[in-house]
């Protein structure tokens, strides 16, 4: 037999402080649809999650062709494998347009299909530029779904697949449809993985797993009625920092975010009058420069926005890291100190502006690693990041000292 | 050096106080818990 | 009986840092004018010094009982991270006040951001309040035990950094006066009222640190003994 695409090697899991999953096995081989079963809280969700590598393993781990990409040391590799994935959220942001979601997604294959068919066979090919802030549950459900089939159907190697309840929400006609894709993706060479308490998605697969008991049982699945014929064509990967970027302009979250606590700063400065002759060289530098720092201790804005339905779940699984802003805190930098040094002195200092653009960078990615450090937790929002942000004034203040000299 | 007896004093008010909810949520804790024992013993007796 | 133990310690503790006051304020020796802009501030001294100690101790604990977590999954280590964290913020809370309290007498300024030794300190003292504070907002799980044992391992480098700064970078906080050698040896009478506070704040810090664990485990038991009763009804 050809080797597994998927591998679970006696994981054990930990969700608070329950056992959910202890000592599992399982594989999954090109070709196949594995249903996973079983009662509420029996470990389903959590056993695809671990399979796409978004929590953290106590024991085993978790091998994709062959290559261990999580284990229970901590490590954590990127897969080789194109990935689609439906988790019970959607893992996509409102201010994403539907049509931009899917050759997002389909982008992580390397390649590209024309997505409007499958939007027409869900009746939603009206919807293709809507922003997905304006869809309906069902609506973003299937969207959801069709973002983790696409990448498999534009794929030339075999995908994983893994779906959490893809049905919810859907219609019959739909669920039909779903159905019809996931044979089609069956036969070729892909594998599935869905968890479902749907009895109609339940005829596509080839193996029933149930969670509760272990119990495998191998069925004889739907043949698709019909065969796809698409055209992959060669596209670039978009990444978590272009994404990141289109989001920060789309919504202009870095406005909001960092660039008003800038110019406050700026203005609370300004109102102190002409003070800048009075300072020594030190105190100088941290008026010029404390506009940039302001804007970089606010830190990153895409990592709260990317807490939406789960979207940097999403991205951890299918691109390995989540969506940041790049060098745009380096530009804002830069021309936030621009501002300050023509606010201040009326002359253009080039060294200082680019001192307030690497100032800005390296606080707001700072900040932005200590964020994303909670991530795992229940209830992110709730801890104050905040107060850990004073870490950067002494380097801050450091760097003053520096330049003075 | 008034000043300074007035900032020991009140240092050393705060770790009394602090000390207190310390050894206070402990005892509460444990009256709690009791309290919770002998809830589910008497409720197994009924049954 | 660890109940007991702990209580006692915490009394001890607590009895040894009111002695260390009285000794502060009305025993000790006067420094002079010349060393000291404000030879009545430096008594904070005798406070500051052993908090500090206290704290280390503290943030020590929180150390181990973070790696303890992470890297073997024992719950009498968990405790011991939150107990060294609320510990922590209690002796780093006392260091910080009290130092900036001298330091506004005897610098005119209570803080300087461009000394490593204070600033370091600071920041430990905010990511003890920050474990705390955090803890507090999320239920108990491996994923809020991950993250907090995760800051609280990283957050410890910052320890021996605060420690060996006044030796590389002597900015503004005074150098080391004890265990340097011949240089910078203090007073006798000063030595052992200092000696008197390290000792009571290692004894309180302990008794806090025995205390604190029990607490935990005490609201581990009663989540427990909750959970039960919830499949029970």
């Amino acid at each position: 037999m050809a080797q597994p695409l998927l591998a679970v090697d006696g994981i054990e899991v930990r969700r608070g402080m329950n056992v959910v999953l202890k000592g599992f096995n399982l594989t999954l081989h090109s070709g196949e649809v594995l249903a996973l079963t079983g009662e509420n809280g029996a470990g389903k969700s959590t056993l695809l999650e671990a399979c796409a590598r978004l929590l953290p393993l106590e024991q085993g781990q978790i091998l994709h062709s062959d290559v261990v990409v999580a284990d229970h040391e901590g490590r954590r590799r990127p897969t080789p494998l194109v990935i689609g994935l439906a988790l019970q959220k959607n893992g996509m942001m409102g201010s994403e347009y539907v049509i931009e979601h899917l050759e997002t997604a389909m982008s992580m294959s390397g390649h590209s299909i024309d997505p409007l068919p499958f939007l027409a066979a869900f009746s939603m090919e009206h919807r293709a530029k809507d922003l997905i802030a304006h869809l309906s549950q069902g609506q973003a459900r299937k969207i959801a779904v069709l973002a983790a089939l696409l990448p498999a159907f534009a794929s030339k190697q075999p995908a994983l697949i893994l779906l959490d309840e893809p049905a919810a929400g859907m219609d019959d006609a739909s669920v039909s449809v779903l159905c019809e894709w996931i044979a089609q993706l069956r036969t070729l060479g892909h594998a599935v993985m869905v968890c479902t308490h749907d009895q109609r998605l339940s005829t596509c697969a080839t193996t029933h797993v149930d969670v509760s008991t272990t119990k495998v049982t191998t069925v004889t699945p739907n043949e698709p009625t019909s065969k796809l014929e698409t055209k992959p064509q060669p596209v670039k990967a978009i990444s978590p920092t272009a994404f990141g970027w289109t989001m920060q302009w789309r919504t202009l979250a870095w406005l909001n975010h960092n660039a008003v606590a800038s110019l406050l700063t700026l203005g609370v400065l300004l109102s102190f009058g002409d003070l800048l002759d009075d300072l020594d060289e030190m105190q100088r530098y941290g008026f010029l420069l404390a506009p940039a720092f302001a804007a970089g201790l606010c830190g990153e804005a895409m990592v709260q926005a990317s807490r939406e339905e789960r979207t940097n779940a999403w991205w951890r699984a299918v691109a390995n890291a989540n969506p940041h802003s790049g060098i745009l805190p380096l530009a804002l930098g830069c021309l936030l100190t621009l501002l300050s040094t023509l606010s201040f002195t009326l002359v253009v200092e080039p060294s200082i502006v680019m001192v307030g653009g690497f100032v800005t960078f390296i606080t707001w990615h700072t900040i932005r690693l200590l964020q994303e450090a909670t991530n795992r937790l229940a209830r992110p929002r709730a801890v104050f990041v905040g107060l850990l942000t004073p870490i950067l004034i002494l380097p801050y203040a450091l760097l003053l000292d520096l330049l003075s000299r | 050096m008034t000043y300074l007896a007035v900032a020991y004093f009140g240092m050393l008010v705060a770790i009394a106080l602090w000390t207190y909810t310390v050894v206070q949520r402990s005892r509460r804790l444990n009256q709690r818990l009791e309290a919770l024992e002998v809830a589910m013993s008497g409720r197994f007796e009924n049954e | 009986m660890k109940q007991k133990v702990g209580e006692g310690l915490l009394f001890i503790g607590f009895t040894g840092i009111a002695s260390t006051l009285l000794l502060a304020l009305l025993w000790a020796p006067s420094v002079s004018i010349d060393a000291f802009e404000s030879p009545a501030a430096q008594r904070i001294f005798y406070w500051h010094v052993p908090a500090a100690w206290a704290a280390f101790i503290a943030f020590g604990a929180l150390f181990i009982g973070s790696a303890g977590w992470l890297f073997k999954r024992s719950e009498v280590m968990w405790r011991l991270h939150t107990a060294g964290a609320e510990a922590g913020l209690a002796t780093g809370l006392m260091t910080v006040w009290s130092g900036c309290v001298w330091g506004a007498a005897e610098w005119g300024t209570p803080w300087d951001w461009t000394d490593v030794r204070l600033n370091t300190f600071g920041l430990l003292t905010l990511l003890a309040i920050y474990l705390v504070l955090g803890r507090a907002s999320q239920p108990d799980g491996v994923e809020t035990r991950d993250t907090f044992a995760a800051f609280g391992l990283y957050g410890f480098v910052l320890v021996p950094i605060t420690y060996v700064a006044t030796r590389i970078w002597s900015i503004r906080h005074p150098g080391p006066v004890v265990g340097t050698g011949d240089d910078g040896s203090i007073n006798g009478d000063m030595g052992l009222v200092l000696l008197v506070g390290a000792i009571s704040f290692t004894v309180f810090i302990i008794g806090h640190i025995m205390n604190s664990m029990r607490v935990t485990l005490l609201e581990q038991r009663l989540e427990q003994l909750q959970a039960n009763m919830d499949k029970v009804i």
